[in-house]
């Protein structure tokens, strides 16, 4: 699963409702796949991140490249395109666990596919 | 005989209701490469045919395109190498059918299209091929739209006896031919390009029997259309990108042209949360490589061992596959642009019943995920029941149906709902 996927994940199960997102990674295995440089994603995804949850999520990784803020112009920037691209789209997380910071829900990442089933009860 | 021998008549088979699709998609491959004015397209709607027309000087070089060129829509191509009126009283008597289509094989002109071809001894080396033999064949039967007491296999059968009887050095061979030789009925096109070219003249129809003229044409014209044609070897479209598929796995070119109507820009994310073996998006991945394509099923065999497969196969890598639930994302509110997904239609896949309590949910859902004036694409069987939940006060309230498209899948009348949010 790659970071940018994180990005968009929060908890889901039943009245979890406030401080569900971003979900706190243990015991992540990471994985870097290169993968082709796209600008023109890159430039259109960017609006959509939620930059805070991404830098901390890197920072919790052991990540420390991203910059705390968005650099003027970033969309011109082509160096921290790059670093985007790198961080966002190359950067997988292969195992290990996804805990919801209000709930504690588990929820676990097996060879790269997160498991975002809940039990029936917690629907 | 309505066929024209200064003519070229090239038979797609489509996504029936995705004509246009494989239209735009033949157009920009193969008839920008002929360079030639009077080339006509034809998509034929709810048919599932698209006809390409050209001069006959164009043989060779549309030959070579069509053996070279992956179309992503089409199913299979057929070079036609005769087309006639199938007279009533002939089609209404078992026996005289059979002779018909006999008759109408071995007087049809195939020595130009076995020529451009040349499929003889087709991949065999040199120690296997059978020099006296000047090729292997089969028949294969289309009935199209309509029914005949006759059964298909037997149709095919006396297509390729027509055959075998025009060309007595080829011999049959029901798998591991050269060439198929196809007959294909159908009573239920008009279009006036497919009848006009016998005369000489090609017009381009641009409105695609749209227009009323041509509508009341169709109905009144009952005749039936017997073409007899030779298959052009393509890749077999149900492995495209995939080494495994379920029970209810979509096509791949169905599920190419979807991605096409969807039409998602850069930047974009899409989501399919019933993706089963993940189709629908390794098909829309390869296509478009500046979108996010996310695939969700509940399935756990059915996604981590053959979606996550067939993705590692295609080697794309802007598909991220989960575990999830269609009635319950973990998404974001708002946070996908796009929603491309074909539901259970509770025929194989669940029951009524199971549909019944999930589309609701399934609506809610997509309703929260789905940024503000979003579009969902949504394909199914089950009209009844979602048309009914579209009715609801609180799905009136937030989507806009812009559209429903009938679409052919198995023989099956199902629909691509085209909805948009409201706010």
């Amino acid at each position: 699963m790659r970071l940018i996927t994180h990005n968009m994940l929060q908890c889901h199960v039943k009245n979890c409702n406030t401080n569900n997102f971003p979900l706190h990674f243990q015991d992540a295995q990471l994985e870097l796949i290169e993968a082709d440089f796209n600008p023109e994603f890159l430039i259109n995804m960017l609006p959509k991140l939620e930059w805070e949850a991404l830098v901390n999520t890197t920072l919790q990784l052991g990540i420390s490249t991203l910059p705390a803020d968005l650099p003027e112009n970033a969309t011109e920037n082509e160096e921290f395109l790059k670093l985007l691209h790198n961080t966002i789209l190359e950067t997988h997380v292969q195992q290990g666990k996804m805990i919801c910071p209000n709930c504690n829900h588990e929820y676990k990442i097996k060879d790269g596919i997160p498991n975002m089933l809940l039990a029936e009860h917690e629907i | 005989m309505v066929s024209n021998s200064k003519h070229v008549h090239i038979l797609f088979h489509v996504p029936e209701g995705l004509e246009f699709i494989a239209k735009n998609e033949i157009n920009a491959k193969i008839t920008s490469q002929l360079k030639q004015q009077s080339t006509a397209i034809v998509a034929d709607s709810n048919t599932g045919r698209v006809h390409l027309i050209c001069n006959q000087t164009k043989l060779p070089t549309l030959i070579t395109l069509l053996n070279s060129i992956h179309l992503l829509s089409v199913r299979e191509t057929i070079v036609v190498a005769s087309m006639v009126e199938f007279p009533a009283q002939e089609f209404y008597n078992n026996d005289k059918t059979c002779e018909f289509i006999t008759e109408t094989t071995t007087n049809t002109k195939f020595d130009p299209i076995l020529a451009s071809l040349k499929y003889h001894h087709h991949n065999k080396k040199e120690e296997e091929k059978d020099k006296t033999v000047a090729g292997l064949f089969r028949g294969t039967f289309y009935k199209e739209d309509l029914k005949h007491k006759v059964k298909t296999p037997e149709l095919a059968s006396w297509v390729g006896f027509g055959f075998g009887k025009k060309y007595p050095d080829y011999k049959v061979k029901l798998e591991g031919y050269d060439y198929e030789i196809i007959g294909l009925w159908t009573q239920k096109t008009g279009n006036p390009v497919l009848w006009n070219h016998k005369d000489g003249s090609i017009k381009n129809s641009d409105d695609d029997n749209n227009n009323e003229e041509q509508q009341l044409q169709r109905q009144e014209d009952r005749k039936v259309l017997l073409m007899i044609g030779v298959a052009v070897r393509t890749q077999d479209t149900k492995f495209r990108n995939r080494q495994f598929f379920g029970k209810t796995s979509m096509n791949p070119c169905i599920a190419y042209c979807l991605a096409q109507v969807a039409n998602p820009s850069a930047g974009h994310v899409v989501l399919d949360m019933c993706c089963g073996t993940g189709t629908i998006p390794i098909e829309g991945a390869s296509c478009f490589p500046n979108v996010l394509w996310i695939g969700s099923e509940v399935q756990e065999i059915t996604l981590c061992e053959k979606a996550r497969g067939n993705v590692e196969h295609t080697g794309v890598n802007n598909v991220e596959l989960m575990l999830g639930d269609g009635r319950n994302l973990c998404f974001r509110d708002q946070s996908v642009d796009i929603i491309l997904t074909d539901w259970p239609w509770g025929l194989r896949e669940g029951s009524y019943l199971t549909i019944q309590r999930l589309y609701p949910k399934f609506m809610k859902q997509i309703g929260r995920v789905l940024k503000s004036k979003g579009k969902a694409y949504i394909v199914t069987q089950g009209h009844k029941l979602f048309n009914q939940v579209l009715n609801y006060p609180w799905c009136k309230a937030m989507w806009n149906v812009d559209e429903v498209k009938p679409i052919g899948i198995g023989g099956y009348n199902v629909s691509l709902y085209i909805l948009s949010k409201k706010l």
